[in-house]
């Protein structure tokens, strides 16, 4: 391998979407990259010759402040960059890269909404405790069963609201698991079962033939929007439905290999039910009467959003329901320009050491 | 003959920076900015070094592409597999390593890492 020369490093400078400056040891700019250029402080005009950058400049040429030395700069029309002064390209001279700051108000947002998810979920959770096990020491009996059912779905809807305000409220919840979706989707309906069985709803789970590419995001809440949907469609589904009339999922990839599908077809909706949903791309918000449907569905769908993908519901004829799902195959590149800043001033800060040392080198 | 190297990277800026490096290597350089594409010309290629990115659009993300060049009779004993990934977690490493990559390198990664492991495992080809 041949060390990296400098008109290979002044190229790759070129490609930073961070600024690189490099200085004589006067202060004067010798070079100035094309993010300088487009920069909106100006950087190649605010610290050329500028008299606090060029003594700084001396007392790093002599030493008496050590690189790599990070601080902020004032530019032109009140534009602070934060940067770092390090080895510049030859002999004396010094590089300035800049970095940035990442913005913190996310944070506070992000704890408000932690407090009251955990109010939600941890408050609520004890009495529902205590009113469970209350119900488990009542004899067997039909309003016994009615009320457990009644303490389980409030518990769910809790559970639900949760999760609704953690999706709405911030897409730092998005993270990069790396997701076998058919294994989701086949699990997700294995927990269902029970469900499903005392509902006497039939599940047919088509699995891919093929291979299928993973999805990148957030496990459990994709497995929260799967749950949503397949609960609504057993929800809806005509009980007692023959075995001719399951409740179809498929997974699939599309064939522009972008996206996976999550097919959900439901051929014993109840036709009450699959007529108030509208056919079009997003007809959540008022799909169903069913309260699940007004918590679940626009939380699936905002699930689905939030991981680069779609959610289309339609109702073919009057005894068939088709929920799509769609999550992007790939990295939605989420949170890159901070990665990318990163990548270029790892770059930078090692292409300028690099040309230092070639330069004492050849000397 | 130059060894060939493939990139790999569904973000152009950095599939150009990691061209731009390898320039100064003595490689014939060619690129891909998906799984399916860089699998398919790995198979006419059999390059001796692929530089992959992790998570890509299309029927395969970098691991995948891993898995198949180290099952393949004729790559799997030319070809070294470099997995650049954002993933630095240790399940991520483990199955980097579950697929046979020969070094993962983390993003952001630094150049003089990225020739050195190059040049380390080309030698060994």
């Amino acid at each position: 391998m041949n060390p990296i020369t400098p008109a290979v490093a002044l190229q790759i400078f070129e490609l930073m979407p961070v600024a690189v400056l490099n200085f004589s040891v006067e202060g004067k700019v010798l070079y100035a990259n094309r993010a300088a250029a487009v920069h909106p402080g100006k950087p190649a005009e605010s610290m050329n010759n500028k008299a606090v950058i060029k003594l700084l400049l001396r007392d790093m040429a002599l030493g008496k402040v050590k690189l790599p030395f990070v601080t902020d700069v004032e530019l032109a029309g009140a534009v602070k960059v934060k940067g770092v002064f390090t080895h510049g390209f030859t002999g004396l001279e010094t590089a300035f890269i800049e970095t940035r700051t990442t913005t913190t108000l996310a944070k506070p947002k992000e704890s408000v909404l932690a407090e009251v998810i955990a109010l939600l979920k941890d408050d609520l959770a004890l009495p529902l405790r205590q009113v469970s096990n209350a119900l488990d020491k009542l004899p067997e009996s039909p309003e016994s069963t009615e009320l457990q059912e009644a303490a389980d779905a409030l518990k769910q809807r809790i559970n639900r609201t949760a999760d609704l305000i953690a999706v709405f409220g911030d897409e730092l919840l998005v993270t990069d698991d790396r997701i076998d979706l058919a294994e989701l989707v086949a699990s997700t309906c294995a927990e269902l079962a029970p469900k499903a069985a005392q509902r006497k709803v039939n599940f047919a789970v088509k699995a891919p033939t093929d291979q299928l590419p993973p999805i990148y995001g957030n496990a459990k809440i994709i497995r929260r929007a799967v749950t949503e949907c397949l609960e609504n469609a057993i929800q809806h589904s005509r009980q007692q439905v023959g075995r001719s009339q399951p409740l179809v999922i498929r997974v699939g990839i599309a064939l522009t290999g972008n996206y996976l599908l999550i097919s959900i077809t439901n051929l014993g909706a109840m036709p009450d039910q699959s007529k108030g949903i509208e056919t079009r791309d997003s007809a959540l918000g008022n799909s169903t009467t069913h309260a699940a449907g007004r918590l679940g569905l626009p939380l699936a769908e905002r699930i689905v959003n939030l991981h680069g993908g779609n959610m289309r519901i339609s109702a073919v004829g009057d005894d068939e329901v088709r929920v799509l799902l769609e999550f992007s195959t790939g990295n939605l590149h989420r949170g890159q320009a901070q990665l990318d800043i990163a990548q270029a001033q790892r770059y930078a800060a090692d292409l300028a050491e690099l040309m230092t040392r070639s330069k004492k080198e050849t000397e | 003959m130059k060894p060939k190297a493939l990139i790999v990277d569904d973000q152009d800026d950095i599939r150009k920076l990691i061209m731009i490096t390898m320039e100064c290597g003595d490689f014939d350089l060619h690129e891909a900015d998906n799984g399916e594409d860089a699998w398919h010309i790995a198979q006419g290629l059999r390059p001796a070094v692929v530089l992959l990115d992790v998570m890509m659009p299309g029927g395969m993300d970098g691991y995948q592409v891993c898995a198949k060049i180290k099952a393949d009779p004729v790559l799997k004993s030319i070809t070294k597999v470099i997995l650049l990934t954002a993933r630095g977690q240790l399940t991520d490493v483990a199955q980097g390593n579950a697929v046979g990559c020969d070094a993962y390198l983390v993003k952001p990664f630094s150049p003089l890492e990225l020739l050195g492991i190059v040049d380390r495992l080309v030698a060994q080809v």
